[in-house]
Order: structure tokens, then sequence, then C-alpha cells
């Protein structure tokens, strides 16, 4: 297990990052989540051994200060080498053998599909093929520690999804600890089943992505975490007053404003939870199996993601709330 | 988007000019190089002067003297003024910052300005002579070791180097400077010490700058007439003032061989410059990708 024990970073009078605590399992993935300029680079980078923390530390299992090797956003491929020197170069500078240097860099490149590349230059790659010349440069080096900066923002959807079980499959095989940061919450949902949420420079939760969505811990979270619905209303006590719906809500803060996701809050068949009588004013398609509703409730518009056919456009619905609704 | 025809409009007066006054210069020449000088009679096609320049003792000898002399400036200029790169490349340090600013100074100052005041300091009655006899360091100007029109050409590569290596300067740090810390940090990452990176990446990501910067110091300091005229030996002349000295002459006959060393200076210029761009094309950091 690696511990991030109360990291904190401040440059200037910018405090970046405000006592991380965090523990991480070994042998797993594990995503950082949050919005550009909340320090996840910052974070990553520290643990990393590039930029060394005002505060905290960060130690493996054994109470060690250790060093991630780090496969970066904008891949940083070394221009002036070919694919076999910037693989290779880790090695070189521990002054590896070379027959050693060679069998590594054949056996890694077979793993990465990167065999035919070797004497090409990275202006000649692709991205897809600079993103594993750049994984093949770190594993060479057999880390226990992997991370990885923003690792899919710059691939195209299909590239993305395909590197993303790639990852999980190298993951497994060579059983690294990845941690990897990313502002694309799909992206976190995919590849980990733990995922931290950093916003301004703190921890606001860490959860399995079900979780995360269902129950955002406070209004940050919920708003960083999007498709949902805010309602702004009064409050008294844990009485709700709005346009769209009054009742009894959980109140978890008091900026009074109703939290109602697009989907797992909203539903047509009936619960103990009564929400308010809406009329479809227009449908997209999501996939296969639901489309996105707008429902206006007097003369308010709001968003629900429900099954496919299962109301019509101009039609009037009683809908419900599957658990209580959170007021933050 | 430009037409073709705007474009040739756009590109016209440049092309003009450079047809009247180069072009048209350089054919003159070579021709004249010929032995083809109608104004004097001669006109017969003949490749003789050349042959001769090339199989003459003297002239041989002064080109390889200028050849190595334009090669030490050079590579002087681009070992100091890198170096100092290095060491002050970063834009928000309170000393480099000025620093830098001072070492564009003298790439926008002439030649001739840093000329007068090293005659004024360093000649064996200017200042600094004065102020050592003063002091008693020496006994007499005479003491005073001959830095200027010197055997060694002291002076001329004290004037080159002065203007040259805040050139190499200002011509590094700025690739230097958008390169910022990308390369550093990820050769730090997996491992390598400061000084592997800076001969593994910094150093060839920063050759074709350095390549550049040499072929211009290179060809200016191999073809440079002012300075070599009035800081240099005159019995160690450089190649410029010897052309030079041959064209003031006033002789008419001599034109077309003036002509052919004129032209084996220009085209050894540019063959060297080719060469190492050649070369640096199989060194560590001969390929970019653009950066």
């Amino acid at each position: 297990m690696y511990h991030l024990d109360n990291i904190s970073q401040k440059k200037g009078n910018t405090q970046i990052l405000n006592g991380i605590n965090l523990k991480i399992d070994e042998d797993s993935i594990f995503a950082i989540l949050g919005p550009s300029g909340s320090g996840k680079t910052t974070l990553l980078n520290i643990l990393a051994g590039i930029d060394r923390p005002t505060g905290g530390k960060f130690l493996n299992e054994d109470g060690q200060v250790e060093r991630g090797i780090m496969v970066f956003q904008d891949y940083r491929l070394f221009p002036h080498m070919t694919v076999f020197q910037n693989i290779t170069f880790g090695l070189k500078v521990k002054k590896t053998k070379g027959s050693d240097i060679k069998q590594r860099a054949k056996d890694i490149t077979e793993t990465m599909g990167i065999s035919e590349l070797i004497n090409r230059y990275p202006d000649e790659l692709s991205g897809g093929q600079q993103q594993r010349v750049a994984l093949a440069r770190a594993l060479i080096l057999n880390p226990k520690l992997l991370l990885m900066d923003e690792p899919f923002s710059s691939l195209d959807e299909a590239l993305r999804i395909e590197m993303l079980d790639f990852v999980k499959e190298l993951q497994r095989k060579f059983q690294l600890t990845i941690i990897f940061v990313t502002h694309y919450k799909t992206e976190a949902y995919m590849l980990s089943n733990k995922v931290a949420i950093l916003i301004n420079g703190q921890i606001m939760q860490v959860d399995a992505p079900k979780k995360l969505e269902s129950n955002p811990q406070n209004f940050s979270v919920a708003k960083f975490l999007g498709q949902a619905n805010f309602i702004e209303g009064s409050l008294t006590n844990d009485d709700f007053v709005s346009p769209i719906y009054s009742g009894k809500v959980n109140v978890v803060t008091e900026e009074g404003k109703l939290y109602l996701p697009f989907s797992g809050q909203l539903q047509l068949d009936q619960t103990d939870y009564p929400a308010f009588k809406g009329k479809i004013v227009e449908k997209k398609w999501m996939g296969s199996n639901s489309e996105r509703v707008s429902i206006e409730i007097d003369k308010n518009v709001i968003y629900c993601d429900l099954a496919s056919e299962s109301v019509d456009e101009n039609k009037e619905y009683q809908f419900y709330f599957s658990k209580l609704p959170v007021v933050f | 988007m430009l037409t073709k025809r705007k474009l040739i409009l756009l590109l016209s007066p440049f092309c003009l000019f450079m047809l009247f006054f180069f072009f048209s210069a350089l054919a003159k020449s070579l021709v004249t190089s010929f032995g083809y000088y109608p104004l004097m009679g001669m006109e017969k096609l003949s490749l003789h002067y050349y042959t001769d320049a090339l199989n003459n003792k003297v002239f041989l000898r002064i080109f390889f003297r200028t050849f190595i002399f334009a090669l030490f400036s050079a590579v002087l200029a681009c070992f100091f003024g890198t170096a100092l790169s290095f060491l002050f490349k970063k834009n928000d340090n309170p000393f480099t910052k000025p620093f830098f600013k001072l070492a564009q100074l003298p790439v926008m100052l002439p030649h001739i300005f840093i000329v007068l005041a090293l005659l004024q300091l360093l000649s064996q009655t200017g200042l600094v002579s004065s102020l050592l006899t003063k002091i008693g360091i020496i006994h007499s100007y005479n003491s005073f070791p001959l830095l200027l029109n010197d055997q060694w050409q002291i002076g001329i590569i004290l004037t080159y180097l002065w203007k040259e290596i805040p050139f190499v300067i200002v011509s590094l740090i700025l690739v230097l400077r958008q390169m910022d810390n990308r390369y550093r940090i990820v050769s730090e990452n997996l491992g390598a010490t400061k000084w592997q990176t800076f001969w593994k990446v910094s150093l060839p990501l920063l050759m074709p700058a350095i390549v550049n910067a040499f072929i211009i110091n290179f060809s200016f300091n191999f073809g440079a007439y002012e300075v070599p005229y009035l800081l240099g030996n005159q019995t160690k002349e450089l190649l410029p003032v010897y052309i030079y000295d041959l064209y003031v002459q006033g002789d008419y006959t001599q034109l077309p061989m003036i002509m052919s060393l004129n032209l084996i200076l220009s085209v050894f210029s540019i063959a060297f410059a080719g060469l190492v761009i050649w070369l640096s094309k199989h060194l560590p950091g001969g390929h970019t990708g653009g950066i």
C-alpha cells in the first residue's frame, strides 16, 4: 500500500495542494479525477519525484520514499532519438549490459506491438504509437509504480477505448500500481474502481464510480461530476420549497440547491417519494437503451435519463424519486 | 489564399533586386574569373586563373591560415556561447534577465566600435598599458605584450568573440527557453543524472541551433575584411585582406585572377557550410523532429 501522508504544495502565495491523505493499494489502478487547475499534475509530479512537496510525505509499504515513473500527457518522446533509443534510454543511463538492453527492448516492443517501429523517429509516429512508445520507455524499467498524466486526452474516441483496455491488460501483466490523473470522468470510471476527486488542491471524496455518482459528498463534487439538475429553492429544516419540487429532503449542506442527477434519481415507477408532474417536451437518443428527456414543470425545464421509449413527447407524467432527494 | 499571380507579383521586387544586384554581380565575377574581360582585350575563356591559384603556395598558405583562424574563432565563440547560455537560460532569475539584455547589446553594435575600443584599451600605448606602467607592474609601454596587429591575431579573435559569443547566446537561449524543462524532467525521471541529461538530451537538442550559429560565425570570420585589415598582422595576412590588397593595386589585367580568388573563397565558404550541415545530420540531435 502506498501512503500519501498530508502532502501540501505551496508556490509563492498560492496553496496548490492542501493536506492530501490517500492510501493506494498496490497492484491496482487508482484514478485522481479533478477539473483543470485542481492540482492533479502537481500531485503527480510529487509522486514522480519531479517536485518536492512543501509538506508531507509519499511512502511505500516499507516506509521508504518511492519514485514513480511518469508517462506524460504529451508523451515527451525525445525528438532526436529513434524509438529504440527512446525506449532504452532509462537502461542506458543505468549502464545496463548491452545484451540485456537488446533483450528487454525486444520483449517490451513485442508486448506493446511496436516492434516494427524501432528505427522510426517520434515525428514519424501517430498519436497512438507515440503513447505506446512512451509506455514502453517507462515499463522497460520494470517500475512498481507507474504514473500517468491525462494519458488519453490526445487520442480520438476509438483509440482511447482501445488504449484504456490495453493499459488494464498491462497492469495485470506487469502487476503494476498505476496512478493516473484525468479530468474526464468516463476515463477514470472505465479504468479504475477507486476514484479520488481532487478539487482546489483538496481530496473531496474517494469512492467507487457508482457511489460517486449516486452519493457525491458535497456540492463541489456534485457540480464537478455534472450530469445533474441543481434546483434553487428555500430550505426550512428539512423542508424544501421550489417551483419544481416542494417537500422533504435530505440536507447535506445548506446552499439550498436540490440535487437531481440525470440518471438514477427520477423514475416513473411509483415509490414513497412523489416528485412532480411534468410534460415531456423533447427526447434525445443516448444509445440503444436510454434517452435524455426534457421535462417541463411549471415553465421550468429539467433533464432526466429514462429507458428508451418509456415516455412520449407532449404527454404529462407523474415522476417519483428513487430515494429522498439531497439538498446541498 | 494567395493566387499564383499575386504571389509572383509580391515576390517580384525581391527577385528583381536579387537578379540585378546579386546574380548579375555573381555572373560578372564568374565570367571575369574565367578570363573574359573585354575592357582589357581579354576575350578567351580559360580555367587557368583557378589552376594557377590552386598551385600558388602563397595563396594556399594564406587560405589555410584564414581557414584555421575562422574555424578556431567560430568554435571558441560557440563553446563559450553555449556554456553561458546554459548558465543563464532561466528567465525568471533577477541576475540572468539583465544579463540576457546585456548580451544582446554587442550583437547590435558594429565591429568598428569594438575595434576602436580595443585600440584604445589594448594597444601598446593604450589605457591598460598606461595603467600598468603607472602602477609599476611593467616598466614601459614596450614591455606590454603585443595584443593588436600581432602574429597570433589575438586582436581579431577578441573582436570576433566580443560580437559572436553574444550572438550564440541570443540564438541558443531562445531555443533553450522554448525547450524549457520538458525533456530534462523526463530524462531525470527515467533515472539519468544531470550530467547524462546534459550530454544525451539537452546538448543534442540544441545542436541544430549551435551548428547554425557556428556556420554564420565561420562564414563571417572567413570572409570578413575590415577587422583583419585594422587589427591583423601584415606578415600573417588573411585571405580577404590579401584579395582586397591585390584589387586596390589597380592592375586591371589582374582582375580575372582576383575574381577567381574571390570565387574560390565564396564557393569554399558555402561548401564548408554544406559539409557542416551534412555532418551535423549524422550527429546526435541531427534529427530533431522540428524542435
